[in-house]
């Protein structure tokens, strides 16, 4: 149920995907900033990538892995669009509010 | 505007906050008497057809909503807690995924506080369908991280200026 939410709370993905955001890169470059080995960073995109945060390619050789912001991007538009919903249901209480305090009947 | 979205890093909630400028009796009321409820329901440009509300614990409560094309969307569900302008807690029976807003049933918390004659207003809620296979599918992966915004927003915006700074 969280696979993006689970892949971004690891300080270490966000790392991951920060680099991405730049440019593609393979997992050995991915590794060498961090203290960490090629195998604990291909965990990582390993995890990104079931998130559907990360695509790896095929065809080249070194398979370099990228950022796939769809994802990112989609997840963001849902959470606004309920966030909105309530947001302006709020306010139209608001209104309510207001016009009943101030003595009006209901309409 | 005082509404607060909250994502806690750790459950699957979306939490949002507001203290309104009433006493809490009176917003408990609004909340729950369908002649205001179904002036603040909808979406935009959409009427409440049919509002009924049976607000005690087991009782169940169905909102028609007609949207501005004309289609008419049922949502049902059921009280699953209720003390008086304090705490309501309800539950979806059906998903609203081809209504505006593409909202999965879920389970609702809203609870009142008494905040120096103010009442602040605190909604959770909880998509716990959402692991449903189809759903997740149609929301991308939202999922996880329903219980969003501004924790997501700062996480995107986190990952993005690492980026830009690496």
């Amino acid at each position: 149920m969280s696979l993006i939410f689970g892949a971004l709370a690891h300080p270490a993905r966000r790392q991951i995907l920060a680099r991405l955001a730049k440019s593609d890169a393979s997992i050995g470059e991915l590794a060498e900033p961090f203290d960490v080995t090629v195998r604990a960073v291909s965990k990582h995109i390993g995890v990104l990538e079931r998130a559907g945060l990360v695509t790896r390619t095929r065809a080249a050789q070194k398979r370099p892995s990228h950022l796939d912001t769809a994802t990112l991007r989609q997840a963001h538009e849902w959470l606004d669009a309920y966030r909105v919903l309530w947001e302006k249901r709020f306010d139209r209480i608001d209104h309510l509010l207001e016009h009943e305090q101030n003595g009006g009947s209901r309409t | 505007m005082n509404a607060n979205a909250v994502i806690p890093i750790d459950r699957p909630e979306f939490v949002l906050e507001r203290v309104f400028n009433a006493p809490r009796e009176l917003v408990y009321k609004i909340w729950t008497d369908p002649l205001y409820v179904k002036q603040w329901w909808g979406v935009d440009g959409s009427t409440i057809t049919l509002c009924e509300l049976d607000v005690r614990p087991g009782g169940t409560f169905r909102i028609d909503m007609k949207a501005s094309d004309g289609t008419v969307y049922v949502n049902r569900g059921v009280y699953v807690d209720v003390v008086a302008d304090e705490r309501i807690v309800t539950r979806d029976e059906r998903d609203m995924r081809e209504a505006p807003g593409n909202i999965p049933a879920g389970v609702h918390t809203v609870t009142f506080d008494d905040v120096d004659g103010k009442t602040r207003v605190t909604l959770t809620s909880r998509f716990e369908k959402m692991e449903d296979r189809d759903l997740m599918v149609r929301y991308g992966m939202v999922a996880g991280i329903t219980q969003s915004l501004k924790r997501f927003e700062q996480l995107v915006t986190t990952i993005m200026q690492e980026g830009e700074q690496s």
